[in-house]
C-alpha cells in the first residue's frame, strides 16, 4: 500500500490523502458500500463503478458460507468472481461474532460457528481467517478480533481487548507467512468498548505492532451507545493512531456521524445503512432522510435532489413514481441505492474539497445547518465538533438539542 | 400531438403470403423509432421493466418498445400519472415513467395481460382491475380520459374477456364481443366533453375478442369491419368502420389458453384455428401482436402458421425471475449435437456451482455468437461518465483509468449467478432479466434474417431443426423440466431467505419454543405421575400451529 496525507485541515484534525493499493487509488476520507454476499445488492459492478465508488467491503463470514473458499480459490478470487476491477476491503468475520451470537461460541483458539445453514460447526481461529481473507483477496484485510456488544461492561470487555492483540499477533505471523503481503494489506483493529482506559491499553498494544500493520480501525462503536461516548472513543483513538496509517470507523454510516469522524481524523467508514435503508424506502438528502413510502410524496413530482448529481435524480425520476414502487419492485431499491451511495460519496467528496480548499469548517457548519437546522443540532455533534475548534452555533440561532439526533421521516404527522 | 404508426410489410415476404397467414416480415414505424418485425416488446410490473433499473434498460438494446399496464395505478384517482406535469412535447405517461419517446415506444392496457386470475364480472358499464388496494372498476369513459391525458403510443381499447371458469355460454360470449366492439367505438369517439387537438388516443389496439369459440371470434372481426350507419356513424365519424381506426391486433394467450384448457384442447391446430377465425377477414397490412406466447416454439408455429408481427417477452422475463439464463439461438447452429437439449439453465442447479462460463457457455466459442447483453459482455461506462465526487477523484481516474474507451469487461459467470441467487441477491435477477431479453433480441433478429432469404422452405427447414433441438418449455415433468425445477428453488430460496422470513422465523421459533416447554411440561407430569402413581392423560397448555397437543 502507498499512503500518503496530502491535505491537512488546519482547524479540525481532518486530513485528506491518496491511498493507492493493487486495484487502483483511492481519495480519503471516503465511505466504503458494503457488498455483503459479493455484491452491492441489486447493482452491478458496472453501475457501482459508474457511481465513482472505488472502494468497496465484502463480508469474510458470509463469503466463507457462500460460495466458499474452493470457489472462490477456483474463480481466482472474489475480484473476478464478482467482477469488481477496483479496490476492495473484507472485514475478518468477527463482527458476526456479535450480530449471529446465537450460533457462536468464543475460546482463546477461536470462534466457534454453527452453520446457520447446516448447524454444522466450524471454528474461525485468527490464522483461518486470515486465509479465508487470502482465498477472497481483498486489498485491505482485517484482523481477526474478540467483538463484544458495545453496551456490554465487565472483565468481559477487557479480556476481549487483551485477546484482540493477541489474535492481532497470530494474524500478522500468518499474514506474513503468506505469499500475499505485497497484494493485501493487514489492518489491525482497536477494541476496549467504551472504557477509555482499555482503549488505552489496546492502543499501546496495538501501536507497538505498528510496522505490521498498514492501518488501524476503530471497532466496538456503533452499537447503540451513548453518543457522546462514542465520539471521545473515536477522538482518543484517532488522536493517538499514527499519521501514516489510515484510520478507519467501521460501521458508521449517517452522515453527521461520518463528518464528526472525519474532523476527528477518520480516513475511512462503512455500513450497511445507505443500502439498507435504500431497500425500506428511504432517500438520504441534505435535509435528511426522506421517507418514500409516506402518502405526501405520492403526488410529488420533484426528483429527491434536483442538486444531485445520481442517475436516478439525473433521469428526473420523480418521488410520485419512486412512491409508486418502493417495497413493491426492485428497481425502487435500485433506484434509491444508487442516490444513497452517491449522497454519501458526495458527502465525502465535498468534504475532501473543502479540506483542500481549506474551508472544511465553512463546510461542517453549512452542512449541519441544512441537515438539522429544521430541528435543532444534536448536542453532541456541538460538543465534538466543539472540540476539534469548529463552533457549530457560531452566528445562528440554530437551537441544540440533545439526545442521538439521528433524523427520521416515520409518518406522514412528522 | 398524433404520432401515427406506419407498419410497411416486406415485399420480399415469401409467397404463400396470399394465404395471409405465411409468415412475414415488416418495419414497424412511430416518430422516429423503427422496429423490424417479427420483434418484440418488454412487459413491465408498476411501470418498471422488473429488475431493471434505467441505465440496465439502456444497456438492454433489445428494448425499444415498452409495454405497460394501467392498473396498478389505479390506486389513486385520478391515476397519479394523469397529473404528471406537461414536459414540453413529451407525454406525460413517458415523462412520468422516465422512458424517453425519441428511444422507446409506449403502449398501455388496462390489465396485466399475463394476469390470468379470477376476477369479478365486467358490466356494460366497467371493466374491473386489480390494483394493490383490491378490484376498481374502470368505465369507458374513464379509460378515454387517462389514455387522452397520458396520451401514450399505443393504447389498448377495454376488451370485456372474461376471467372466471370456463366453459363460457353463447350469451357471455356474444356479451363480450358486442362490449369490446362498443368499448372500441368510446374511445375512437372523437367528441367529449373538452374537445381539442388531443381528443382522443393516436393509436388504439384492439384485443380479438371471442374466447375459444371461432364463430365468435369472426363474429367480432366482422364487427370491425362492418360500416356503421346512424348514430354508430356519427359517434366514430370521420372513420367509416370501426376498423379504420384500429391499428393494430391483439391477441391474448393467457385468457385463450386458459378457455381453450376448459375444452381439454391445447393443440397448436386449436390457436391457428381459433387466430385465422379473427384475422382472415381483417386487412392483412396490420401488425398482429400476440401477449403471453409460452416460450420460442409457439412463437415460431404463431409467426409460421398466422404470420404473427410482435410478441412480449412474458416468458423470457418470467424465467428471469426464477433464476433460468435462457441459452437458445436460432437458426439452430450448424454444428449443433443430435440429442434434445434445453431452452435454458436452471442457474440455483448446484452443477452450476464452479462452472465459470458465461450463461450461453461455451457456444460463444464454437458458434461465433457471443451474447451482446449486460451480462456476458458487461461494459464499463466511459472514464467521462464516472461520477467524481471531489477535485482528486478525477485526478486518481485519470491515474488509474488510461484508455478514454470503455473497457469490456469479463462475462459474468454461471458460477456468481449461482451464488447470487442461492444468497437471494437482487443482482442475479437484474443480469438474469438483460439477458434474457437479450436472447429473445436475438432470436427475433435470426428469423428475420432466415426469413429475408425469401424462401419459405428454409424458414420450415429451420424451425423443424429448433424443434428437433430444442425441448419446450412445457416438455418433460418435475426436475426434468428446468422451468418447473428453477421455479421450485426459486420458491424454498424465497422462503428461507424472502420477505416476511423474519416473521417465519419468529414462527417457527415460538412453534419451537412451544415445544420444548411442553417437553419440560410433559417431563414434570410423567415425574409427578410417577411418584403419585397415577396415570392419568395430561393435556398441555402450548400448543404450536393451534393444534392441542394430547400425550399420557
Amino acid at each position: 500500500m502507498e499512503f500518503e496525507v496530502t491535505h491537512r485541515c488546519s482547524t479540525t484534525r481532518a486530513r485528506v490523502s491518496r491511498m493507492k493499493l493493487a486495484h487502483g487509488e483511492t481519495a480519503l476520507p471516503t465511505f466504503m458500500p458494503v457488498a455483503t454476499q459479493a455484491a452491492i445488492k441489486g447493482l452491478t459492478p458496472e453501475q457501482v463503478e459508474s457511481l465513482g465508488i472505488t472502494l468497496i467491503l465484502n463480508n469474510t463470514y458470509h463469503l466463507n458460507l457462500r460460495p466458499g473458499t474452493d470457489i472462490l480459490n477456483a474463480a481466482g478470487g472474489a475480484h473476478l468472481f464478482e467482477g469488481w476491477k477496483h479496490n476492495m476491503l473484507t472485514d475478518s468475520g468477527g463482527f458476526q461474532l456479535v450480530s449471529l451470537s446465537k450460533f457462536t461460541t468464543i475460546t482463546e483458539e477461536g470462534a466457534l460457528f454453527y452453520s446457520p445453514f447446516t448447524g454444522e460447526s466450524t471454528i474461525l481461529t485468527p490464522e483461518e481467517s486470515i486465509s479465508i481473507q487470502h482465498a477472497i483477496g481483498a486489498d485491505i484485510i482485517m484482523q481477526l478480533d474478540d467483538v463484544v456488544p458495545s453496551l456490554l461492561q465487565g472483565p468481559r470487555v477487557e479480556e476481549a481487548m487483551e485477546r484482540s492483540i493477541r489474535w492481532l499477533d497470530r494474524c500478522i505471523q500468518q499474514h506474513k507467512s503468506s505469499e500475499k503481503e505485497h497484494m493485501q494489506n493487514l489492518f489491525a483493529i482497536v477494541q476496549g468498548g467504551l472504557d477509555s482506559s482499555l482503549r488505552d491499553r489496546c492502543l499501546d498494544g496495538m501501536l507497538e505492532r505498528r510496522d505490521q500493520v498498514a492501518g488501524y480501525a476503530i471497532g466496538g462503536l456503533s452499537g447503540g451507545e451513548e453518543k457522546g461516548v462514542f465520539w471521545r472513543i473515536i477522538k482518543q483513538c484517532a488522536d493517538r493512531l499514527p499519521e501514516d496509517r489510515p484510520r478507519y470507523a467501521m460501521g458508521i454510516g449517517f452522515a453527521e456521524d461520518l463528518l464528526v469522524c472525519v474532523a476527528l481524523g477518520i480516513d475511512m467508514a462503512d455500513c450497511v445503512f445507505p443500502t439498507r435503508t435504500a431497500r425500506f424506502g428511504v432517500a438520504l438528502t441534505h435535509k435528511g432522510p426522506m421517507n418514500l413510502k409516506l402518502g405526501k410524496h405520492a403526488k410529488d413530482f420533484s426528483t429527491i435532489d434536483s442538486t444531485c448529481p445520481c442517475l436516478t435524480c439525473r433521469e428526473g425520476v420523480s418521488r410520485a413514481f419512486l412512491h409508486h414502487i418502493v417495497t413493491h419492485e426492485t428497481t425502487a431499491a435500485h433506484a434509491l441505492t444508487i442516490h444513497n451511495i452517491v449522497f454519501q460519496a458526495q458527502v465525502m467528496g465535498q468534504a475532501r474539497d473543502a479540506i483542500i480548499a481549506g474551508t472544511f469548517p465553512d463546510y461542517l457548519r453549512s452542512f449541519f445547518s441544512g441537515y438539522f437546522g429544521d430541528r435543532g443540532y444534536p448536542e453532541w455533534c456541538v460538543a465534538a465538533l466543539r472540540s476539534v475548534g469548529v463552533d457549530l452555533l457560531k452566528n445562528t440561532d440554530i437551537p441544540v438539542v440533545s439526545g442521538g439526533g439521528a433524523k427520521w421521516e416515520y409518518s406522514d404527522a412528522a | 400531438m398524433s404520432h401515427p404508426i406506419a407498419f410497411t410489410l416486406s415485399s420480399r415476404n415469401p409467397p404463400p403470403n396470399i394465404s395471409a397467414f405465411g409468415p412475414r416480415t415488416a418495419t414497424f414505424c412511430i416518430r422516429n423509432i423503427a422496429i423490424d418485425t417479427p420483434g418484440m416488446l418488454t412487459c413491465t410490473s408498476r411501470g418498471v421493466v422488473p429488475h431493471l433499473s434505467h441505465d440496465n434498460v439502456k444497456r438492454t438494446k433489445g428494448i425499444r418498445w415498452i409495454h405497460t399496464p394501467f392498473e396498478s395505478f389505479l390506486e389513486h384517482k385520478p391515476p397519479v400519472p394523469t397529473l404528471q406535469p406537461q414536459q414540453g412535447q413529451s407525454p406525460k405517461i413517458n415523462s412520468f415513467l422516465r422512458f424517453s419517446e425519441d428511444e422507446y415506444v409506449l403502449s398501455v392496457s388496462l390489465r396485466d395481460l399475463g394476469d390470468g386470475r379470477e376476477m369479478p364480472a365486467n358490466t356494460n358499464a366497467f371493466v374491473t382491475a386489480n390494483c394493490i388496494q383490491g378490484v376498481r372498476r374502470v368505465t369507458p369513459s374513464d379509460w378515454q380520459s387517462y389514455m387522452i391525458s397520458c396520451n401514450p403510443d399505443i393504447v389498448f381499447s377495454l376488451s370485456d374477456v372474461p376471467f372466471t371458469p370456463p366453459p363460457y355460454s353463447q350469451k357471455r360470449l356474444t356479451k363480450s364481443i358486442e362490449r369490446s366492439a362498443l368499448w372500441l367505438s368510446d374511445i375512437l369517439r372523437s367528441s367529449g366533453p373538452s374537445p381539442g387537438p388531443r381528443s382522443k388516443p393516436s393509436n388504439v389496439f384492439v384485443q380479438m375478442a371471442g374466447s375459444a369459440s371461432a364463430p365468435a371470434r369472426t363474429a367480432f372481426a366482422d364487427s370491425l369491419i362492418e360500416i356503421l350507419r346512424g348514430k354508430e356513424a356519427e359517434a366514430i365519424q370521420p372513420l367509416k368502420c370501426l376498423d379504420e381506426g384500429v391499428a393494430g391486433y391483439v391477441f391474448d394467450m393467457v385468457p385463450l389458453r386458459l378457455a381453450l384448457e376448459g375444452a381439454g384442447d391445447l393443440s397448436p391446430a386449436s390457436f391457428n384455428t381459433l387466430f385465422r377465425a379473427s384475422l382472415s377477414v381483417l386487412p392483412k397490412t396490420k401488425p398482429r401482436l400476440v401477449t403471453s406466447a409460452r416460450g420460442p416454439h409457439e412463437m415460431l408455429r404463431l409467426i409460421q402458421d398466422v404470420g404473427i408481427d410482435l410478441f412480449d417477452t412474458q416468458w423470457a422475463q418470467r424465467s428471469a425471475d426464477i433464476g433460468v439464463a435462457l441459452d437458445f439461438t436460432f437458426p439452430v447452429p450448424s454444428h449443433e449435437v443430435s440429442g434434445k437439449r434445453d431452452l435454458g439453465h436452471n442457474l440455483y442447479d448446484t452443477a452450476y456451482a464452479r462452472d465459470f462460463s458465461s450463461m450461453m457457455g461455451s457456444d460463444d466459442l464454437t458458434s461465433g455468437v457471443s451474447c451482446q447483453c449486460g451480462a456476458c459482455s458487461p461494459c464499463s461506462v466511459s472514464p467521462s461518465e464516472i461520477l467524481r465526487h471531489s477535485s482528486v477523484d478525477s485526478e486518481l481516474g485519470a491515474k488509474s483509468g488510461g484508455t478514454s474507451d470503455a473497457p469490456l469487461n469479463s462475462a459474468y459467470t454461471r458460477a456468481f449467478l449461482h451464488h447470487l441467487l442461492h444468497t437471494h441477491e437482487m443482482s442475479a435477477h437484474s443480469l438474469l432479466a438483460m439477458h434474457n431479453i437479450t436472447v429473445m433480441d436475438g432470436f427475433f433478429a435470426g428469423i428475420r434474417g432466415v426469413l429475408s432469404q425469401n424462401d419459405l422452405a428454409v424458414f420450415e427447414a429451420e424451425t423443424s431443426r429448433f424443434f428437433e433441438t430444442y425441448s419446450e418449455d412445457t416438455d418433460g415433468a418435475g426436475s426434468q423440466n428446468v422451468f418447473r425445477a428453477a421455479e421450485k428453488c426459486w420458491a424454498e430460496v424465497e422462503i428461507l431467505r424472502g420477505k416476511g422470513r423474519l416473521a417465519r422465523e419468529s414462527e417457527k421459533e415460538k412453534a419451537e419454543s412451544a415445544a420444548a416447554a411442553n417437553i419440560v411440561l410433559t417431563m414434570e407430569m410423567e415425574e409427578k405421575g410417577a411418584e403419585g402413581g397415577s396415570g392419568t392423560a395430561v393435556s398441555l397448555p402450548f400448543a404450536p400451529d393451534g393444534e392441542s397437543m394430547i400425550t399420557s
